[in-house]
């Protein structure tokens, strides 16, 4: 009777320590317990483009796959309170940024907070992803604003006609070599597209009011393409805070109530054949068309 | 013998505390049932504790829900394929070293010799509570985790001298065995490995 009573304490000595485990085991490195929790950093470095990946072989545009892989494990980590997206771009392709954009609203869906931390340039596209944040840190000097949408082709007809180039087209209906850098674009062409990259900036438009807070009316004044220091878009409302790095990651623990130093983890390793040899891999792996060319 | 089974909860203290006394009792060495459910447990409360308190890789890189998957997908059902496995093992080297124990009674003690994993739960967690300096957790995590495998051991070699009425000698070498081989495999695997690297080496001049 005696070793059954002894062994039924060390059974509940035996559960008592596991829950203990549980609660302040990952609690103190940031997962259940009260007060702890891990500030998850990400790069977004380079050209937005849609199959993008930093490469010291192929030049640098963003690891945009690489990028939102980085979000979805700060969404779904219970450890991850809070993320740091660390931006140093000028932009690129809207679409892209538009699904990075997604990507940061579903953490903040999972109830995390976003801190955006400028660098050099964090205009346009790189500007889209920023505005829905929590909140904005800029350097003083940053170069960020850009708030608008670009389509650019180029008419080669001249230069063809000079080397002898005639390029035959069959196409199964008016519009579709819209943009062919053999001839120039008609009206009605130029107007489809001026209607597109005007939807696309009424998006970007309300986006910018929308993660903001700024009235709508205001964002239009400010989204004439111009580019504005740090500085100068935190006096209009743009950016909520002038700093480094460091004050981003403060700022998030502080959002997230994080007491103490947190802990940073950086999210955003991509593994080494992507890191290295960037999106033109990506693009050979998984092949697929490429549309558009609509930037913003 | 008709002798009733032992409970888990008379196990769980005896194993603990008198290991010796209570693995020499026969009617312990035929408590299967209880056996299993204590290494059962062991092996559950074990691993959840290293998983929660953990702060090296993979288990603090894993996210907890997919960790729990993992743990109990993966990490339970290799454990009990490898207790078979070792009970196998000991149940046909025994024998084999005129043993007379039987497939149950070596399956119980192998099961029975993990108990001492328990005292590392509570310890995990104390490591935890008094936040000490990760070097140091994981200088006394080594060393707590090495004393308990020796006294693991211990444990084996006593059980399987029980079961199958061997000298303690013999026992310890039964419990050896595996050991040795493993180290005989991993310095043969160097030797050849050096030679073939040698070879190699030599093949460029």
């Amino acid at each position: 009777m005696y070793r059954r009573v002894l062994g039924g304490v060390i059974l509940a000595a035996i559960f008592l320590s596991l829950v203990l485990a549980a609660v302040w085991g990952r609690g103190r490195e940031g997962g259940v317990g009260l007060g702890g929790g891990k500030v998850g950093l990400i790069y977004l470095t380079g050209v937005i483009a849609g199959e993008g990946g930093a490469s010291p072989l192929f030049g640098s545009t963003a690891d945009v796959r690489g990028v939102i892989e980085a979000l979805s494990r700060a969404e779904e980590d219970p450890s991850i309170k809070a993320v740091v997206l660390r931006i140093d771009s000028p932009g690129g392709s809207a679409a892209a940024s538009q699904e990075i954009s997604d990507a940061v609203r579903r953490v903040q869906k999972a109830g995390k907070k976003v801190v955006v931390s400028m660098g050099d340039t964090a205009a346009s596209g790189a500007y889209w992803v920023a505005a829905g944040a929590d909140r904005i840190v800029a350097l003083p000097s940053t170069i960020t604003g850009s708030i608008g949408v670009i389509f650019e082709t180029a008419n080669l007809s001249g230069l063809y006609h000079k080397l002898g180039i005639q390029k035959e087209i069959i196409k199964s209906g008016p519009f579709k070599d819209m943009g062919s850098e053999s001839r120039p674009l008609t009206p009605e062409e130029r107007a489809i597209l001026q209607g597109m990259v005007d939807d696309i900036y009424q998006q970007f438009v309300d986006h910018v009011a929308q993660g903001r807070h700024l009235p709508r009316q205001k964002v239009l004044e400010l989204a004439d393409g111009r580019v504005f220091t740090g500085r100068q878009a935190k006096e209009l409302g743009l950016v909520d805070e002038l700093g480094d790095l460091h004050t981003a990651v403060r700022e998030a623990a502080h959002l997230a109530g994080i007491k103490g130093k947190p802990e940073v983890v950086e999210l955003s390793k991509a593994p080494w054949f992507r890191r290295f040899f960037g999106g033109p891999l990506n693009g050979l792996l998984l092949p697929r068309f490429q549309e558009g060319g609509l930037k913003s | 013998m008709t002798e009733k089974p032992v409970g888990i909860l008379e196990l769980l203290p005896g194993m603990l505390f008198s290991p010796f006394q209570t693995l020499r009792r026969w009617e312990v060495r035929r408590s299967f049932k209880s056996a299993f459910s204590l290494y059962l447990l062991v092996i559950l409360v074990n691993g959840l504790s290293e998983f929660f308190t953990l702060r090296t890789p993979p288990a603090a890189e894993l996210p907890a829900s997919t960790g729990l998957v993992v743990f109990f997908l993966v990490a339970v059902p290799v454990a009990l394929v490898l207790w078979f496995l070792q009970a196998a093992f000991f149940y046909l080297a025994g024998h084999l070293m005129g043993g007379r124990g039987e497939p149950l009674g070596v399956l119980s003690v192998c099961a029975l010799a993990v108990t001492p994993q328990l005292f590392l739960v509570p310890l995990n967690v104390l490591l935890v509570l008094a936040k000490v300096a990760e070097p140091v957790v994981a200088s006394v995590g080594l060393v707590a985790g090495l004393a308990v495998a020796v006294w693991m051991l211990v444990l084996l070699a006593a059980g399987l001298r029980e079961e199958h009425e061997l000298a303690t000698g013999q026992a310890v070498l039964l419990v050896l065995i595996p050991i040795l081989a493993t180290v005989f495999l991993a310095l043969l695997f160097a030797v050849v490995v050096g030679l073939i690297a040698a070879a190699g080496l030599g093949g460029l001049k």
